[in-house]
C-alpha cells in the first residue's frame, strides 16, 4: 500500500503544479499571460521605458508592389538552386537563404507552382542547415503542393516562409540571423527590381518603386546598427551593404508633404479611416537616371560577389 | 519502483524549470491575441505587423514602412488590465502627429489608404485604466499590432492618376 500511496500523492503534487500553472495562463479571456517582473524592483519600475522598433517589408511585399502582368517572367535572373548546398560558411549560408526566400517570392508572384516548390525546397534545407528548421516545415511544402491553382496562395506561402523564419530567430534570440537573411532578402530583390528595368525614360513604376526602398534601408540598417553586434558575418554583411546604403542616402528624399483626409461617405465602414495621399511630385524620394545606375552597378556588384562560390 | 522514479523525475523537472519557460512568448501575439478578431476577408497579414512586451510606464515606437496603393489596417491588442491602448500616428519625415486615437475615445482599430509609400511611427502606450498603483509598477503584459493589406482596387487607383 505504501508505493501506490506514494504515488498518489506524487500524481497530486504534479497535478496541483500543472493546474497552478494553468490557473495563472488563465488569468484573462485570451492566451496572453502578464508576468509579474520579480527581478526587477518597483523603483526601477518607477522609470518609464522607452523601445524603439524599426520594422521594414517582407521580399515578397517588396516585389509584388511591383505590376508583374507588363513583366515576363524570367528563370536566368534566380540564383539557381543547384548552388544551394555549395555555401559553406553560416554567414554564407544565412545570406544565401534570403536571397533565395526572395527568388520564392518571385516564382510565388508569377504563379510559377513548379519552381515555387523547387525554392521552397531550398529554403527548408538551407534552414535546416542554420538551425532555423522549425521555421519552415514539411506542412509549407505540402501547403504549395496542394495549392496548384490559387496564385494568392503561393504568395501567401511564401510570405509565411520569411515571416516564420523572423518571428522564429526573434524568439529565440537570433537577431545575427536576422540581419544577415534579410541582407540577402534585400540585395536580391534589388537585383531583380534593377534588372526588370531596360528602358529609364520609360520606367517610372519601378523606378518610384526602387526610390522608396530608401525608406526600407533607413530602417533596416537602423534596425542592424541598433544591435551593436561583433558577430563577424554581421560586421562584413552591414559593410557590404554601405555603398548601397550611401546611394540611398543621396537621393533626392523629397520634401515628405502630405495631405490626410478621411474616407468617402462610400469607403467609410468599420473601422474608421484616413487616407494619406503626396501633396505633390516633390513630396517623394526621386532616383536621377545618375543615381539608378549607380545603384544598378552597386547592387549587381554584391548579388553576384554573394553568389559565387568560392 | 521504476514508475515512481519517473514520476519522481517528471515532479522534479517541474519544480527545477522557470516558471517563465511555460509563460507565453510575445512575439506571435498580434496573431494569436485579441488583434485576431479584427482579421478581415480580403486583407493579408503584413510582415510588419509586431508585439513586444509593454507595461503601463512604457512608451513604444515603431517604425513601419508602407508602401503605397494600399488599404491598410492596424489593430492593437493587449491583456485587459492595460487597456485602453493609446496609439499617436506620426510622419516620420516631418515629425507632425497625423492622427491620435484619443479623440476616438482610444479606439483599438485604425484603416489607412496610402496613395504613396510612407515611413510612419507608431507610438504607444497602454493607459492600463483598470489597474492599481501595484498593477502598474510591477506587471508587463504581451502589446500586439497587426497590420493588414490589400491593394487598391484599379479603379481607385485610374481614379487617382
Amino acid at each position: 500500500m505504501k508505493p501506490l500511496r506514494n504515488n498518489f500523492l506524487i500524481l497530486i503534487a504534479i497535478g496541483s503544479l500543472m493546474l497552478a500553472g494553468a490557473c495563472k495562463s488563465g488569468q484573462k479571456e485570451s492566451t496572453v499571460l502578464i508576468e509579474d517582473v520579480s527581478h526587477t524592483t518597483s523603483e526601477d519600475r518607477l522609470h518609464s521605458f522607452s523601445q524603439i522598433i524599426h520594422l521594414y517589408p517582407s521580399p515578397a511585399e517588396m516585389l509584388s508592389v511591383i505590376d508583374f502582368t507588363e513583366i515576363s517572367y524570367n528563370a536566368a535572373l534566380l540564383n539557381p538552386i543547384e548552388k544551394a548546398d555549395q555555401y559553406l560558411d553560416s554567414k554564407r549560408q544565412t545570406f544565401a537563404l534570403g536571397m533565395y526566400l526572395t527568388d520564392l517570392a518571385y516564382n510565388a508572384l508569377f504563379g510559377r507552382h513548379v519552381e515555387t516548390l523547387d525554392y521552397l525546397e531550398v529554403v527548408k534545407s538551407l534552414a535546416a542547415d542554420i538551425n532555423i528548421n522549425e521555421a519552415v516545415d514539411e506542412s509549407m511544402i505540402e501547403q504549395v503542393k496542394n495549392n496548384v491553382e490559387f496564385l494568392d496562395s503561393l504568395y501567401n506561402i511564401s510570405n509565411e516562409a520569411f515571416i516564420n523564419i523572423l518571428s522564429f530567430c526573434e524568439r529565440n534570440d537570433r537577431s545575427n540571423t536576422v540581419v544577415m537573411l534579410s541582407a540577402g532578402a534585400f540585395t536580391e530583390s534589388l537585383y531583380l527590381a534593377v534588372q526588370m528595368i531596360e528602358d529609364f525614360s520609360t520606367a517610372d513604376h519601378i523606378l518610384q518603386h526602387l526610390a522608396d526602398q530608401k525608406y526600407t534601408i533607413d530602417n533596416f540598417m537602423l534596425f542592424a546598427r541598433g544591435l551593436g553586434s561583433d558577430d563577424p558575418g554581421v560586421v562584413s554583411t552591414l559593410k557590404d551593404l554601405e555603398e548601397i546604403k550611401s546611394i540611398f542616402d543621396g537621393i533626392e528624399p523629397g520634401s515628405g508633404d502630405i495631405s490626410i483626409k478621411s474616407a468617402t461617405p462610400e469607403e467609410k465602414n468599420h473601422p474608421k479611416k484616413l487616407v494619406i495621399g503626396a501633396s505633390g511630385a516633390g513630396s517623394q524620394p526621386h532616383l536621377s537616371e545618375e543615381d539608378f545606375e549607380a545603384l544598378r552597378a552597386a547592387v549587381v556588384e554584391l548579388r553576384n560577389k554573394s553568389v559565387e562560390i568560392n | 519502483m521504476k514508475l515512481i522514479r519517473k514520476i519522481q523525475v517528471v515532479a522534479v523537472l517541474f519544480l527545477i524549470i522557470p516558471g517563465h519557460l511555460f509563460s507565453q512568448n510575445c512575439a506571435t501575439h498580434h496573431l494569436d491575441g485579441d488583434c485576431h478578431n479584427d482579421v478581415q476577408k480580403g486583407y493579408k497579414v503584413y510582415s510588419q505587423s509586431h508585439s513586444t512586451q509593454i507595461s503601463a510606464l512604457d512608451t513604444v515606437e515603431m517604425s513601419i514602412v508602407f508602401y503605397g496603393q494600399k488599404d491598410y489596417i492596424l489593430s492593437f491588442c493587449t491583456h485587459k488590465n492595460l487597456y485602453p491602448i493609446h496609439f499617436v500616428l506620426i510622419d516620420e519625415q516631418t515629425k507632425e502627429v497625423l492622427y491620435d486615437n484619443e479623440e476616438d475615445k482610444y479606439l483599438e482599430s485604425l484603416g489607412l489608404g496610402f496613395d504613396v509609400a510612407k515611413p510612419m511611427i507608431l507610438r504607444v502606450n497602454a493607459i492600463a485604466r483598470l489597474s492599481n498603483d501595484e498593477e502598474i509598477n510591477d506587471k508587463i503584459g504581451c502589446l500586439g499590432l497587426l497590420i493588414q493589406y490589400k491593394n487598391y482596387s484599379r479603379k481607385k487607383v485610374q481614379l487617382q492618376l
